[in-house]
C-alpha cells in the first residue's frame, strides 16, 4: 500500500517516550465543560459553504450530517486534505494538552493530528489515529515549556472517506498523563526563553543563571 | 368472616337433648371447598355450611347438628353411620325423626368431589334411602346436583310449576338440588356464598313465609329459592340455574323446615316497603339476607340479636340503615330512620360478581428504569450529557372491560421514557451556547388480563400482556433553531400485579400495584441505531368503575 507524504520538516522527537497515544473508546471522566482551546471544535459553525474558524490548506471540506440532521461534521474530500486552525493559546494557558477527537475514518484513508508550535512549518507533534467509527479518541502530549502560536492540523490522506465531528483541545487536569518530557521546540524567536543555542532561530542562547534568552 | 379450612369439625353436635314427645331432628351439614381433579377450589362452600348450620340451629326443628368442613369420603360415611345408629334407636322405640342432609361443594354427575376423594352418588343415595328417619330431606348445593335424582331413575323437576306436589306427605324423602343434572351451580363473591344456599337460608329466615304463618315449609322455601336463584343467575356469564325438588313423601300435611315466627329477634319489613333489601352483619359486612320486597307483602326475617346494616334500593333512590336487633323484639325497618345515599354507591353485587359485565378506569403513576443502548451511547460520544437519573416517572390511563369472570380487556394510553441531553458549544468569539436534544415517547394499545380474586374478591392478583403503537418526538434545539421529528414503532409488554378492592360499600374502587416490562423500539438516528423507549416499570394506581 502506497502512502503519500508531504514535504515538510518533521522534528525528530527528543524522546520517543515524550509522546504517546492513548486510544480509549469510552472516557466518562472526560468533561466537555473544560474550556476548549480551539474555536468551533464541533464543526457546527459554517460560514456559507466554508467552515468557520478553520483554514483549508489543501483539498475540500464539506458539511455533512452525522447522527442527526442538525449535528454536523466536516467531511474531508479528496486524496489529500489539510484542515488547520491557529490556536489562540500559549504556554501560560496549557502545559499539558489533550485532544478529544470524534471521527469516522473509512477504508483507504488515514488521518493524522499535528501540532506546529510557533506556526513555523515545523511540526512538533504528529500522530496518526485509527478510531473506531464515531468512538472518541484521546491524544495527550506535554507541549514545550515555552510556546505560542500553536497551529493544529488535521491531515487526511487516501481515497477513502473521513468525517470529523469534533476536535477539542484542552488542558489535561489529570497530572498522571503529564509526566513525560515536554516536546522539544526549535526555531525560537528573539527574546524567547531557551536552554540551548540549538533551540534559537538565531542559533544563540544567552545564559543568565539558570535561564537563557534567544538572541 | 366465616373462614374455611380452620374449622375441621368432625363431630360437632349441638347440645344433645332428651327425646321429646315429638319428632327429633338430626342434621348433617357438609361444606367442602376442596377441588376434585381438574377443578378449581371453591371460595364459599364452607361459609354456606356455616350459614345453614346457623339457621337450622336457630329456627329449625333440628335437635342435633353435626357439621363437617372439607371432609373425606370416610368421614362423611362415618358421620352417616352415627346418624343412622341414632335414628335406628329412635325407630326401634317407635319415635319419629327428621334427618336433614346438606352438602355444599363440588360434584359431578356420578359423585361428590371431596378433594382427592369422592363419594359416589349411588352409595350416598343408598345410605340415605336406608336411613331410619321418618322424613329425610337432602339438600345439595353443587354442580349437576340434580343428577342425584337420576340414580333412582326419577326425572328431576325442571319447573316446580309442573312437578310440585300440592299436598306434601310426611313420610319419605325429599331431595332439593341447587341445579339440574346438567347445570352448574354458582357462587357469588358479593354474597360470600352460593346463590342457592343464600336464598335457601334467607327463605328459611322468613322471606319464604308466603302465608305469614310464622313457619316456612318445604314447598314455600323451594318456590322462594327457585325463583330467586333463577332470577339472580339468569344474568351471569355461567347462565341460569334451576333449583330442583324431588319428593317421595307420603301422608298428609306440609313439611315445616323452620319457624321464624318463634325467633327471639327479627327484622320486620312492613307491607308498604318495596325495593331490594340487603341485610348484613354490621362488623363483618357478611350478607345474611337479600330480598326483593314487593309492596303489599309483609316479611319477617328471623335473625340473631345484634348489630346489622341494611341497604334498601328503590329505583334511583337508595337508603342505608343501621339496625340493632334486641332479644325478644321485632325490629321494624323504617326508611325514615335511614340515611339516603347516592344510588350508585349502593349495589347488590360486588365488582367480581360474575353475573355483571363491568367497566373500570385505572390511573397509574409509576417509575421507569433508565435504559441505555447504542443510541444513547452515541449521544454521549458526541459530548451530550444527561442529568444523573436512575428512574423517570410514567403515567398512564386504562379502561378495563370485564366480560367474563377472571378475564379483562384493556385499552389505554400512557407515557414511556422521556429524556433530555445538552452540550455546550464554543463559538469563535469564545461565547458558549448550548445545544439540547430531548425526546418524549408514549404508547397506546390493548391488553388482555387474567385475574383470580381471592379473599372475598378483595385481593385480586393478575397477569397481563399488551401491545400497540408507540410514538416519539425528538427535538434538537440550538439557540433559535428547533428541529422536531416524529417517530413511530411498536411496543409489547407483560405485567403482573395485585389489586386491593374496597369492602362492600366501595367495592367498585380499589388500588393496585404492578410491575411491567415493556420494549418499545421507537426512536432512531441517522446511524440506524434504535432506542428502546421501554424498560421496567413499577407503578401504583387507583381503579374505579361500576
Amino acid at each position: 500500500m502506497y502512502r503519500a507524504t508531504m514535504k515538510r520538516t518533521v522534528v525528530k522527537r527528543a524522546s520517543t517516550a515524550g509522546l504517546w497515544l492513548l486510544a480509549l473508546t469510552l472516557m466518562g471522566s472526560e468533561s466537555s465543560c473544560d474550556p476548549d482551546l480551539l474555536g468551533n471544535p464541533g464543526f457546527d459553525l459554517w460560514c456559507g459553504d466554508d467552515i468557520c474558524g478553520w483554514d483549508v490548506e489543501a483539498g475540500e471540506v464539506e458539511r455533512v450530517s452525522t447522527w442527526h440532521e442538525r449535528d454536523f461534521a466536516a467531511a474531508l474530500v479528496g486524496d489529500e486534505v489539510i484542515l488547520s486552525q491557529l490556536g489562540d493559546f500559549t504556554h501560560d494557558d496549557a502545559d499539558c494538552l489533550v485532544f478529544e477527537l470524534l471521527a469516522d475514518v473509512g477504508e483507504d484513508a488515514w488521518l493524522t493530528v499535528e501540532l506546529d508550535f510557533l506556526d513555523d512549518g515545523i511540526v512538533e507533534f504528529s500522530e496518526p489515529i485509527v478510531p473506531e467509527s464515531w468512538e472518541p479518541i484521546y491524544l495527550r502530549t506535554v507541549p514545550p515549556e515555552w510556546y505560542r502560536d500553536a497551529r493544529v492540523r488535521l491531515y487526511k490522506e487516501g481515497s477513502g472517506e473521513v468525517q470529523v465531528a469534533q476536535i477539542r483541545l484542552r488542558q489535561e487536569e489529570d497530572e498522571r498523563w503529564c509526566e513525560e518530557e515536554p516536546l522539544a521546540l526549535t526555531n525560537r524567536p528573539e527574546g524567547a526563553p531557551c536552554t540551548e543555542s540549538e533551540e534559537c532561530e538565531s542559533g544563540s542562547c544567552e545564559q543568565s543563571g539558570t535561564t537563557g534568552v534567544c538572541l | 368472616m366465616l373462614t374455611l379450612g380452620l374449622l375441621a369439625l368432625t363431630a360437632a353436635y349441638a347440645a344433645p337433648q332428651e327425646p321429646t314427645d315429638g319428632a327429633e331432628g338430626y342434621a348433617l351439614i357438609i361444606g367442602s371447598n376442596q377441588p376434585g381433579p381438574g377443578q378449581e377450589p371453591l371460595q364459599h362452600a364452607g361459609d354456606d355450611a356455616l350459614r345453614m348450620e346457623a339457621v337450622l340451629a336457630e329456627l329449625g326443628d333440628t335437635d342435633r347438628i353435626e357439621m363437617l368442613l372439607d371432609p373425606d369420603a370416610a368421614e362423611v360415611l362415618g358421620a352417616l353411620d352415627d346418624v343412622e345408629a341414632a335414628l335406628a334407636r329412635r325407630s326401634a322405640r317407635g319415635e319419629q325423626s327428621l334427618f336433614i342432609f346438606y352438602y355444599s361443594g363440588h360434584a359431578r354427575a356420578q359423585a361428590l368431589d371431596l378433594g382427592d376423594d369422592a363419594l359416589a352418588l349411588d352409595d350416598l343415595r343408598a345410605r340415605l334411602d336406608a336411613m331410619a328417619s321418618t322424613v329425610t330431606l337432602v339438600v345439595l348445593d353443587a354442580c349437576q346436583a340434580g343428577a342425584l335424582t337420576q340414580v333412582k331413575g326419577v326425572s328431576p323437576a325442571a319447573d316446580f310449576s309442573t312437578n310440585s306436589v300440592s299436598r306434601l306427605n310426611t313420610e319419605g324423602m325429599a331431595v332439593m338440588a341447587s341445579s339440574s343434572a346438567t347445570e352448574l351451580s354458582q357462587e357469588s363473591a358479593a354474597l360470600g356464598g352460593s346463590f342457592f344456599t343464600h336464598h335457601l337460608v334467607t327463605g328459611l329466615r322468613g322471606a319464604a313465609d308466603g302465608d305469614a304463618d310464622g313457619s316456612v315449609t318445604l314447598d314455600e322455601v323451594y318456590r322462594y329459592a327457585y325463583h330467586r336463584t333463577l332470577v339472580d343467575t339468569s344474568v351471569t356469564a355461567v347462565g341460569s340455574q334451576h333449583v330442583t325438588l324431588e319428593t317421595d313423601l307420603r301422608g298428609r300435611g306440609e313439611m315445616t323446615l323452620s319457624r321464624p315466627g318463634d325467633a327471639s329477634a327479627s327484622l320486620w319489613l312492613p307491607a308498604e316497603l318495596a325495593g331490594e333489601a340487603l341485610v348484613f352483619h354490621a362488623d363483618s359486612e357478611l350478607v345474611v339476607a337479600e330480598v326483593h320486597k314487593a309492596a303489599g307483602e309483609e316479611m319477617n326475617l328471623a335473625l340473631l340479636p345484634g348489630s346489622y346494616g341494611a341497604t334498601v334500593r328503590q329505583g334511583e333512590r337508595a337508603f342505608r340503615c343501621a339496625l340493632t336487633l334486641e332479644e325478644g323484639e321485632r325490629t321494624h325497618l323504617d326508611l325514615t330512620r335511614c340515611d339516603a345515599v347516592v344510588a350508585e354507591a349502593v349495589t347488590a353485587k360486588g365488582p367480581m360478581d360474575p353475573r355483571v359485565e363491568h367497566w373500570m378506569v385505572e390511573l397509574t403513576l409509576g417509575m421507569m428504569g433508565i435504559q441505555d443502548d447504542a443510541y444513547t451511547e452515541t449521544l454521549t460520544n458526541f459530548s451530550f450529557e444527561e442529568p444523573i437519573q436512575l428512574f423517570m416517572p410514567s403515567v398512564s390511563a386504562w379502561l378495563a372491560w370485564t366480560p367474563r369472570p377472571y378475564v379483562s380487556l384493556l385499552a389505554g394510553i400512557g407515557g414511556l421514557d422521556s429524556r433530555g441531553y445538552a452540550r455546550e458549544m464554543r463559538a469563535l468569539d469564545d461565547s458558549i451556547h448550548e445545544q439540547r436534544f430531548s425526546w418524549y415517547t408514549a404508547r397506546a394499545g390493548l391488553a388482555a388480563r387474567a385475574s383470580y380474586p381471592i379473599w372475598r374478591a378483595r385481593i385480586v392478583p393478575y397477569a397481563q400482556v399488551g401491545a400497540g403503537p408507540a410514538w416519539g418526538t425528538t427535538s434538537f434545539k440550538d439557540e433559535d433553531i428547533s428541529d422536531d421529528e416524529q417517530h413511530w414503532g411498536p411496543w409489547i409488554g407483560a405485567a403482573g400485579g395485585v389489586q386491593l378492592m374496597a369492602g362492600p360499600r366501595w367495592r367498585h374502587f380499589g388500588v393496585f400495584a404492578q410491575a411491567e416490562a415493556v420494549t418499545a423500539p421507537v426512536i432512531n438516528n441517522l446511524f440506524d441505531e434504535t432506542h428502546d423507549s421501554g424498560g421496567p416499570i413499577v407503578s401504583m394506581g387507583l381503579r374505579g368503575g361500576y
